[in-house]
């Protein structure tokens, strides 16, 4: 097994000879989980915070552990394998230079400044914006190049790049959430039995 | 998880969430903020005109379950239509456990569609519990000061909140959420705290704890946070009732002048015609459960409107659907029986409330006063009217039911919550009301509460009719003026009168009964029992 994070040229090199794939059919003992690349969960105001929503933990090998709580579809604790493209795809979108230390008190920062000249836009007559009900995404992940860890905690992340296009850092966010709540949404996920 | 992966985890949640803080977006209405938190929030159309204002809702084609919404979504249009005040509004009662009510937070999302905020403490920062206190600015000192006061209940009239700036309208006569005052305007409520009563430190939202408080327990707005898994929350609160007509109030914020306007939702179906004003549907790239999305402009001073208003939910939740006719309760009347009859359901909502909606599948609507007969009482004439086929039967309300022969009668629609039925009084006479229970199991006359419509104060039986000189006060000659409303009902048994009082007798399913009422503005309200509450 990988016994810990590889260069990302290496992980495509795996993923392209099919050796990534043979290595990922192979029984995974809990104690010898392969490194962890992301994690995904979110919370959401009208929910309670602790234990109301899916946690998605996906390793390097491209196996993937969710857990649901018990209000969810899909209540337990779950895995599936993702597929060795979309492994690579999730691969290459956290390893581009530009996911790299993203900075999310930055991203915020700029999201505060434009909403206080939105609200006086708004003020003076112009359109104003609101969302209630607010999603906080949170992502953890681990930069295979670097070996460096980063973490996103932002609030109504689509709404916010909807609102604020301008704000590229935000829009790439977006589409790593997106990339998560999809694999989250439509992977074949199959029950371990495990209890919450 | 492996104790690694936890770790990873923990690590990731303890990272301090960066989040936008300026721009509140809060308050009793949206839009409101810091910088104009008197602002005012009204639906989409409105322009500072009077008179009806329609608003489309509608589902989106491409949606996942599309269909699934549409009962509860027509169901919502009409809860904010009819604007009924309900307390007791918190139930257990959905099919199995781990279930999530659509309908339910449906009528928080169109709430805020339709302007409304969150009258509790919904700000970046504040977490937990503490987003039960009432919603406010956190003032000079750029801290929100949190003090629960010595009830130790937050949002709550004892809340000690500094120098946080108030954003919840609240009723200047008693703070009291869990009531509604017969005019609500800027003379009635205010935002000023300096308005509160004398003996009221902080503004009271309708939060569930707080509802204990006030002695309207398993009572919450429908704006205020927080879901529950099978929980069951469809009818508004006086608090969202009052924010919507403080909103209808108009411009000058004063009821009853011209630039007033009443709120007519239709729904517009599974479509994206451009027409629709509110526009639901799911989406997970959305939300990670449920959202509103709104746009607006400032329309006249402190004024806004809604311009765009987008409602997304999750599909990974496991919802529930609400029927047209989950309550569904059946009596049988003998032939040539009189009988006080009441609404066990709630029509009006999914099931019409005419008198051909509710007894057209046993009764041929032709015969009605010829073959059988139904009946309403008006208090102020002491008079009987009989009923037409279009007429409209409320819950609580009384009527006379007989026909010419057996007849088992079935009333279908939404389950109720407590209403508070209004009492016609009179200071020289008193007068009789015929009013009846709303609910599907019984209830023990001895829970029934008197309101004073005037202040929201309660009084039990004892208190609407206490003992004075070792009588009662509405049982003496002349009725003694302590007399609010007597302690004892009546319901008729074929033969003659039951009498109902403090300390025996049930109102069961459909059962009317008569009450004496001295006092005017009253108001009644039959406590639904705890079983009510959890039986489906």
């Amino acid at each position: 097994m990988i016994g810990k994070l590889l260069p990302n040229s290496v992980y495509l090199f795996l993923i392209a000879t099919g050796i990534f794939l043979n290595l990922a059919i192979v029984p995974v003992k809990a104690e010898s989980e392969p490194p962890v690349l992301i994690t995904y969960t979110y919370e959401h105001e009208l929910l309670p915070k602790q234990g109301s929503t899916p946690f998605l933990t996906i390793y390097s090998n491209g196996s993937m552990r969710a857990v649901f709580p018990s209000n969810m579809k899909l209540s337990g604790v779950r895995n599936a394998q993702l597929s060795p493209s979309a492994l690579h795809d999730l691969i290459t979108l956290i390893s581009a230079d530009t996911m790299q230390g993203l900075n999310t008190e930055t991203i915020a920062e700029e999201i505060t400044l434009r909403q206080a000249q939105q609200e006086q836009i708004g003020n003076a007559g112009g359109t104003m914006h609101a969302t209630m009900d607010s999603t906080t995404t949170i992502i953890k992940y681990q930069q295979v190049q670097s070996n460096s860890t980063t973490n996103i905690a932002l609030k109504d992340v689509t709404s916010m790049a909807s609102q604020f296009p301008e704000i590229v850092n935000l829009q790439k966010i977006k589409g790593l959430k997106n990339t998560l709540q999809n694999i989250l949404d439509t992977s074949e996920w199959v029950s371990t039995g495990g209890n919450l | 998880m492996s104790a690694i992966n936890n770790k990873f985890f923990q690590s990731a949640i303890a990272i301090s969430l960066v989040l936008p803080s300026v721009v509140s977006h809060a308050g009793s209405f949206v839009f409101s903020s810091e910088a104009i938190p008197g602002r005012i929030t009204h639906p989409n159309g409105y322009s500072g005109a009077g008179g009806a204002l329609n608003l489309k809702v509608c589902i989106r084609p491409n949606s996942p379950n599309a269909t699934n919404l549409a009962q509860s979504t027509q169901n919502v249009i009409a809860t904010w239509n009819e604007q009924k005040a309900t307390s007791s509004n918190l139930l257990n009662n959905l099919p199995t456990s781990n279930l999530v009510d659509v309908e339910s937070v449906l009528v928080h999302e169109v709430g805020h569609c339709i302007g409304l905020a969150h009258p509790n403490l919904a700000v970046n920062g504040i977490s937990g519990v503490d987003r039960n206190y009432t919603l406010t600015t956190n003032g000079a000192n750029n801290t929100f000061d949190l003090n629960s006061g010595p009830d130790g209940v937050r949002g709550s009239t004892d809340d000690n909140r500094g120098d946080d700036g108030n954003l919840h309208w609240f009723r200047i006569v008693n703070n009291n959420p869990f009531s509604l005052a017969s005019i609500v305007d800027a003379s009635t409520y205010s935002l000023n705290i300096n308005d509160l009563p004398a003996a009221h430190d902080s503004v009271a939202n309708a939060d569930r704890t707080v509802s204990g408080v006030f002695s309207a327990p398993n009572t919450e707005a429908v704006m205020q946070q927080g879901t529950s898994a099978n929980e069951v929350q469809r009818t508004l609160v006086h608090d969202d009732v009052a924010t919507l007509q403080f909103a209808r109030s108009g411009l000058d914020t004063t009821a009853g002048s011209a630039d007033d306007y009443n709120i007519n939702l239709t729904y517009g179906g599974i479509s994206n015609a451009a027409n629709c004003d509110v526009n639901l549907g799911f989406d997970n790239n959305e939300t990670g459960f449920a959202v509103c999305s709104i746009g607006g402009q400032n329309i006249a001073g402190s004024h806004a409107r809604i311009t765009t208003a987008n409602i997304y939910l999750n599909t990974g939740f496991n919802w529930h659907y609400n029927t047209d006719k989950p309550c569904s309760e059946s009596t049988t009347v003998p032939a040539n029986q009189w009988k006080m009859i009441s609404m066990p359901c709630q029509v009006g909502i999914s099931t019409p409330a005419t008198v051909t909606g509710v007894f057209g599948d046993e009764l041929a609507m032709a015969d009605l006063g010829t073959t059988w007969a139904l009946h309403s009482y008006d208090p102020n004439s002491g008079s009987y009217q009989p009923l037409t086929a279009s007429d409209e039967l409320e819950e609580g309300v009384g009527y006379w039911f007989m026909s010419l022969s057996n007849v088992t009668i079935t009333v279908e629609g939404q389950y109720n919550t407590n209403i508070d039925v209004p009492l016609v009084g009179g200071i020289t006479t008193g007068k009789w009301n015929m009013v009846g229970s709303s609910f599907r199991l019984p209830i023990p006359w001895s829970t029934a509460t008197v309101i004073k419509s005037a202040d929201g104060s309660l009084l039990d039986l004892t208190g609407a009719d206490p003992v004075v000189g070792g009588t009662g006060a509405c049982d003496q000659t002349p009725v003694h003026p302590n007399c609010a409303m007597a302690d004892t009902a009546y319901i008729y048994n074929g033969l003659s009168y039951d009498a109902l009082t403090p300390s025996s007798g049930n109102l069961n399913p459909f059962d009317a009964v008569w009450v004496y009422v001295q006092q005017p503005n009253l108001a009644l309200r039959l406590p639904m029992s705890a079983a009510e509450r959890t039986t489906q």
